[in-house]
């Protein structure tokens, strides 16, 4: 079986160093090694997937390598081979975001998504989309904020948010009679974010919405709390 | 005479012969004369050098897919979907998903003969699902004796939105598929899975559960 897509002319070749280096029959640790490839033997570089590697041996043999492996390897001028590793650091240093957090919104269960830009740091640019489904309405969300974390450092890092935005409220339609509703609102939050691994995030946040309600029949702002958690990819 | 003839051409061919020979100690080739012929054996092995960037990664993937989806009372319809999965590790995986497709009449409906319960735009059920899947099985599939594919069971876990019959409603979706890797960039998907959400239309409202089949075809990027 050839690849489709990989032409010969971008293929990367590497030198094993090691004494061998193992070949598994797919890309993951529990597929069996099938052959071992000898120090001084050269390696074709296909494709990579996750944290496995594709390679053709001399001998036209197609494996996967997993990248630790890979990096005891040389290239053909004899220099180490390494390989782009997302890690603490890089999450440290990312200037985007991009995840799915899901929750509860004023007692009605929440999805968002959202992508964030870093300006510095510390602080960043958030846009967000929301939508909550509730027993007696749904809503739906866009907003817009700023996150400020004062230790952008730590792997598990605090972080404050101040937002604002627009909300639809949608009554259901077999409750009562439809009559949507388009709030202004502002948004305070507190939450974590912490480091899993490659270029994965977790988050937590919780968060207070103050809707701008107060017309001439009500004089007061209604308060909605949130909470939610999900996973994020950054670059 | 002709002796005399051959003698001259003899010892013309030695001395044409010992002009042209080199001394021994003239024959040993220097060492930079050595990596000489070796450079000119070697333009075989191509001096490329290494790039991580020129390698292909295939971490994302895209998944249109078509099937059934059996929408509880309103018979079983055709649907499209489409998923967008990131490969976090080898075994786990997210995605987010977009489906569509269109009930039916319910038996009542049909029966009664009366006016429908929902209208034409109602009819039509939209979902998105956030998911998180993990590869339980990954195995290799022999077709033949020379062709072996790369292959997984995997179970996969959504939470997301139905909109249908006028609302959007909470759906919990749980799944199991198949992957078979037949390129480097593309696989084939069977998935079944079951949405499960509330529904209120006929009356009181219950959990119902949705099944849906499909095949899918993948790019990875």
């Amino acid at each position: 079986m050839s690849s489709v897509w990989a032409d010969e002319e971008t293929v990367q070749r590497v030198k094993i160093a090691d004494p061998y280096i193992d070949l598994h029959s797919g890309p993951g640790e529990s597929y069996p090694i099938f052959h071992v490839i000898e120090r001084g033997d050269y390696l074709d570089v296909i494709l990579r997937r996750t944290s496995w590697m594709k390679v053709r041996t001399e001998k036209d043999l197609l494996g996967w390598v997993s990248v630790d492996q890979m990096e005891t390897t040389l290239t053909p001028a004899g220099e180490k081979v390494e390989f782009k590793h997302s890690t603490e650091e890089d999450f440290t240093q990312r200037n985007w975001e991009v995840g799915v957090l899901s929750g509860e919104l004023g007692g009605a269960t929440m999805f968002s998504l959202y992508g964030a830009r870093y300006i510095n740091r510390g602080l960043a640019v958030e846009l967000g989309y929301a939508q909550a489904i509730g027993t007696a309405s749904g809503s739906q969300l866009i907003k817009m904020g700023l996150l400020m974390q004062p230790f952008p450092e730590w792997s598990v890092s605090p972080y404050f948010y101040l937002g604002t935005g627009f909300i639809k409220v949608t009554p259901n339609a077999t409750i009562t009679i439809p009559e949507n509703k388009n709030n202004q609102f502002s948004n305070v939050g507190f939450g974590i974010r912490g480091y899993i691994s490659r270029k994965t995030i977790a988050r937590l946040e919780f968060g207070d919405y103050v809707l701008f309600t107060a017309d001439k029949n009500t004089d007061s702002n209604q308060s909605i709390k949130e909470w939610k958690l999900g996973l994020a990819v950054f670059f | 005479m002709e002796i005399r003839f051959s003698r001259f051409l003899l010892s013309a061919v030695a001395l044409s012969l010992m002009l042209t020979t080199q001394p021994a100690w003239c024959a040993t080739p220097s060492l930079d004369q050595i990596q000489e012929v070796e450079a000119v054996i070697q333009p075989d092995v191509k001096r490329v050098e290494f790039d991580e960037a020129k390698i292909k990664v295939g971490d994302l993937e895209i998944i249109p897919a078509i099937g059934i989806l059996s929408i509880e009372d309103f018979g079983a319809n055709p649907v499209i979907n489409t998923k967008l999965v990131y490969h976090i590790s080898e075994d786990l995986f997210m995605g987010f998903e977009l489906g569509r497709s269109k009930a039916g009449k319910t038996s009542y409906e049909i029966l009664s003969g009366g006016a429908p319960l929902l209208s034409d735009k109602e009819r039509v059920l939209t979902y998105y699902l956030f998911n998180v899947g993990y590869n339980i099985l990954p195995g290799e599939a022999y077709v033949t004796r020379d062709t072996t594919f790369n292959n997984a069971l995997y179970v996969d876990l959504g939470m997301g939105g139905v909109k249908f019959a006028g609302d959007t409603r909470l759906a919990v979706t749980l799944g199991v598929g198949y992957r078979l890797m037949l390129f480097d960039f593309s696989s084939v998907y069977i998935e079944l899975r079951d949405h499960t959400f509330n529904m209120d239309v006929l009356g009181e409202s219950k959990l119902t559960n949705n099944f849906e089949m499909n095949l899918g075809y993948s790019f990875y990027f």
